[in-house]
């Protein structure tokens, strides 16, 4: 059974080489031009993801409103943000949305399905969680693989999929340096360098409300991040 | 050379010294007023004087017949040598021949002269050559009310009286007194030792012989080496011409003549001495109408002096107690006194006790027309105003008026008036060009306070930081303020405007790179032949750099609200920089990156977002392998210095020129040579370099290598005291 994406997206030209583009890759497309009609429609049919843009015509914001409203629908479901915007504010209000991936709209086709199959992966992977170890514990750190749900000194920090898995890909090999490209990979996602800062940068905020002294996550300048094993003797 | 507004106005209000000179004129109008006016006052004093001494002929009694040297011989000898002054007694004489009364009055005997002998006129016997002989005379003349005095001393050995036998009267000693009178009546009186000790008075006749006359009263009195005759004269007798001589007669037998002696000559009325009668009554009458400090003098025709009073000094004043303000004057003299003459009472002239005065103006009014004139004074340090105005009897000029007054009053008073302009107009430049520079100082500090404003308000960039307080003041530096407030705002709106078209147009331009992107990966989805690929290469390659540029347009906008956000931490900088290093080396294996640590093995401490640092020297290290050369190395240096943790990124390659160094960081500016590579250069990079080393209160500088084969990028961080990143 294909799945279904849902494309929200007001140029039209872009809207159907999208379509066509996914309906080749042989995905279930639904197209919609404005939020209200979308949502009435998505609302009784929820896609299996939805490529939301940001602006919808005059509804400058209506894809961040559109993505609230099926993340309440849906926590589950995976939401890519695409968008002519890529201001650093425009990507961490779409991820604070609850947006698991944001391209921006000259990202090419292949990369887009790419990211697409990512997700769909990662999905699949916290589906088939019980073929993986079931737990991951570093120390303080404790990874529910199977429910994907992360936990720090036994206190559940609310994570989005990405972040889940990026902090697995870390916490998975303590002290090892994962440069931009492995973690994207191991996020099962594509995202350009600053959306990966972004997201690690939520993902320690996440952590430090929870522990000031939190300094897990540390930054390697000019190769990428690595889980920090020094303290990790409690 | 800068010119300031205040040295502009300083130098406009140098104009103000025009006002001196402005004083300066006016002090030499009103100088000349005041000599016009002084002037006027003189004639009108001589005026006055003259007026009442208009016919009034007793008082210039004796003048009125009165000619002066008609004869052609004295003319040529000017005034006559032996004018008789006959000066005004204070008391009456007695004739007595007693010589009491006398003393104590004005005049001083004079001395008769001897004259020619007049043998032929007396006898047949005239000695040649007289004997050496004692005869001498001498003379006294006064005045008193109607009468004229006469004392006559005879020193001789022999007195021989008058006898009946010898009728003539130059056949014995005797004075004569010879007179023109004021009928011009020549008269000729002889006074005789009678024979019995008393004065014998008569009348010579032309033909020698004598009749008694009482006109003339006399005394004679024989005295031990001669005689002396006392003879008061009617005044009216005395008209133009008076002479006294006194005849010596030795030998009673021969009754001849021996020698005479007199004032002139007797024997025609054109030898006898002219007289001079000074008037009492004019000089109490100028001494009346004088004033102070001028010169009256009442001259008879001739323009002797017949009465004087005043005088032209007047007493300097004394020059202690002067108050501040008149020490002030004193010792500012000096700087005007070159401009204005201080007049000076120490200056001589002709002496009040002048007989005779002389001058073109006199001579003028003495025929009859008035003038006034000045002249200097004989050592020439004053001025005097002269004014002479004719005094007329029976239509004719019988004398003048000359009133005489220095300018010193008008000079002092016009220096007076000048000193207290030059006062009160020396306190009005100095306050004026005071209130001028204060002025001028309030507008160009507030003009300078407008500059730095707007210099403040506008960055190298070009942008508008800040906003410009618009000045309420009701000027035009209030209105130049205000409209540079609007200036700025408006200017604000359209820097805001241009960013916000750069981010918009990046947006804009997605959506048809979206488009054509889309599309064209969708044709390459439908088995495109394999000659029509390329092109979709081509147009995908093409796209690539449209996408670029868009990208680069706005991460410095991107990066502005990164550095707006982002919070400060401490960091190791050495950690930073050699990671980077690492990730360098990884992604360009086949260049060489060098890095140099000269840390003393302990961190550097710098206050900051340690990902912005990586981001800068992302962009440096990018520059350096794009303008090295391909085999050679860029070099990363990191020294710590005072306080300042150096980072220097070096490569070798083109140098700047000498120009672009100091505008380097600026928005929009690209030193790199257009050339054909695909890299899209808008000068962004090193704006935001610039923007995260002041992040970090960094300065950027970049230079030419000293070795020349180079350039070098250098910031200095300030680093983080230490315990501070506890």
């Amino acid at each position: 059974m294909p799945r279904k994406i849902a494309i929200v997206e007001d140029d039209p030209a872009i809207r159907q080489n999208y379509a066509d583009a996914l309906a080749s890759q042989g995905y279930e497309v639904t197209t919609f031009a404005e939020r209200k009609r979308a949502l009435e429609s998505l609302r009784t049919r929820l896609p299996d993801l939805a490529l939301l843009d940001i602006g919808l015509g005059s509804d400058i914001d209506g894809g961040f409103a559109l993505c609230q409203q099926l993340r309440a629908l849906s926590p589950a479901l995976p939401i890519i943000f695409l968008t002519a915007r890529d201001s650093d504010f425009d990507v961490v209000s779409g991820l604070r949305m609850g947006a698991d991936d944001y391209v921006t709209k000259d990202v090419s086709l292949p990369h887009l399905f790419a990211r697409i199959g990512a997700l769909f992966r990662r999905v699949d992977a916290g589906n088939e969680a019980d073929n993986a170890e079931e737990t991951l514990a570093r120390g303080a750190l404790t990874l529910d693989v199977a429910r994907v749900v992360a936990a720090w000194k036994g206190r559940r920090v609310d994570l989005t999929l990405t972040e889940f898995w990026l902090v697995h890909a870390l916490a998975k090999r303590p002290g090892h340096v994962k440069d931009r490209n492995a973690l994207m990979s191991a996020a099962n996602m594509l995202v350009d360098d600053s959306t990966i800062t972004s997201h690690i940068k939520r993902v320690r905020r996440k952590f430090e409300a929870m522990d000031e002294a939190f300094d897990r996550i540390e930054t390697v300048y000019g190769m990428g991040y690595r889980w920090n094993p020094e303290s990790d003797g409690g | 050379m800068r010119f300031g507004l205040r040295a502009q106005l300083l130098i406009v209000s140098s104009l103000l010294l025009a006002i001196p000179w402005l004083g300066l004129r006016a002090a030499r109008e009103i100088e000349t007023f005041l000599a016009e006016t002084q002037e006027q006052g003189l004639a009108s004093t001589a005026r006055a004087v003259a007026t009442a001494l208009h016919e009034r002929p007793g008082v210039f009694l004796s003048d009125t017949a009165l000619t002066r040297a008609p004869g052609p011989g004295s003319a040529a000898t000017g005034p006559p040598a032996g004018e008789l002054r006959i000066e005004t007694l204070s008391a009456p004489i007695k004739v007595d021949a007693a010589v009491d009364d006398w003393a104590g009055q004005r005049g001083e005997m004079g001395e008769l002269a001897a004259l020619p002998s007049l043998a032929a006129a007396v006898g047949p016997a005239a000695a040649a050559t007289p004997a050496p002989s004692t005869f001498r005379a001498r003379y006294r003349l006064g005045r008193y009310e109607r009468n004229i005095y006469a004392l006559i001393e005879v020193t001789d050995d022999t007195v021989v009286r008058f006898a009946s036998e010898f009728p003539k009267a130059a056949a014995a000693d005797h004075v004569e007194i010879a007179v023109v009178t004021a009928d011009d009546e020549f008269l000729r009186f002889a006074i005789h030792e009678a024979g019995d000790g008393s004065a014998r008075v008569t009348l010579i006749e032309p033909a020698g012989l004598s009749k008694p006359d009482t006109r003339i009263e006399a005394a004679l009195l024989e005295t031990d080496d001669g005689y002396r005759v006392e003879a008061r004269i009617p005044r009216t007798l005395v008209g133009s011409r008076l002479a006294l001589a006194v005849t010596n007669v030795d030998d009673r037998t021969t009754r001849t003549v021996v020698s005479r002696r007199g004032t002139s000559a007797t024997e025609s009325r054109d030898e006898l001495s002219s007289v001079f009668i000074p008037s009492p009554e004019l000089a109490a009458l100028a001494q009346g109408l004088g004033r102070a400090r001028s010169r009256l003098w009442v001259l008879d025709s001739h323009g002797r002096v017949l009465a004087q009073a005043g005088s032209l000094q007047g007493s300097q004043r004394p020059l202690s107690s002067l108050t501040w303000r008149q020490q002030l004057v004193m010792e500012l003299r000096p700087i005007y006194g070159s401009i204005l003459v201080e007049p000076t009472e120490e200056f001589t002239d002709r002496g009040n006790d002048a007989r005779q005065l002389e001058s073109p103006g006199i001579a003028q009014a003495l025929t009859g027309a008035r003038a006034s004139w000045r002249r200097r004074t004989s050592d020439g340090r004053a001025v005097v105003l002269s004014a002479a105005e004719p005094v007329w009897s029976d239509g004719k000029v019988v004398g003048a008026v000359l009133a005489e007054e220095t300018t010193n009053e008008t000079l002092a008073a016009r220096n007076r008036a000048f000193e207290r302009l030059f006062f009160s107009i020396g306190g009005v430049i100095l306050f004026g060009a005071l209130t001028l520079l204060i002025f001028a100082s309030r507008l160009s500090f507030r003009i300078r306070g407008l500059r730095n404003a707007v210099e403040r308000a506008i960055d190298r960039q070009g942008r508008v930081r800040g906003e410009i307080p618009a000045s309420v003041a009701p000027d035009e530096v209030g209105d130049l303020s205000r409209s540079f407030a609007s200036l700025l705002e408006r200017q604000r709106q359209y820097t805001a405007y241009l960013e916000g078209l750069r981010s918009r147009l990046s947006h804009e331009i997605r959506t048809p790179v979206a488009v054509v992107r889309s599309s064209l990966d969708n044709l390459r989805l439908h088995n495109v032949p394999a000659p029509a690929a390329v092109y979709l290469d081509r147009a995908d390659e093409g796209l690539s750099r449209l996408v670029t540029i868009t990208q680069r347009m706005t991460e410095a906008s991107r990066l502005e609200q990164t550095l707006a956000t982002d919070e400060r931490e401490l960091f190791d900088l050495a950690k930073v920089v050699s990671g980077c290093v690492l990730g360098y080396r990884a992604a360009h294996p086949a260049r060489q990156i060098g890095l140099t640590l000269e840390t003393a093995n302990a961190p550097l401490q710098v206050l900051g977002a340690p990902d912005l640092v990586a981001q800068l020297l992302d962009k440096l290290v990018d520059n350096a392998l794009d303008f090295a050369g391909p085999d050679t190395a860029v070099g990363v240096r990191l020294t710590r210095g005072l306080g300042i943790g150096f980072l220097a990124v070096s490569n070798e390659g083109p140098e700047f020129p000498e120009d672009v160094t100091e505008r380097l960081f600026d928005s929009m500016v690209s030193s790199r040579p257009t050339d054909s590579s695909d890299k899209v250069h808008l000068g962004l990079g090193l704006t935001i370099v610039k923007a995260i080393a002041d992040f970090h209160d960094a300065s950027v500088s970049a230079t030419n290598r000293k070795d020349a084969r180079g350039v070098v990028f250098t910031v200095a961080f300030p680093l983080a005291a230490r315990g501070a990143g506890a």
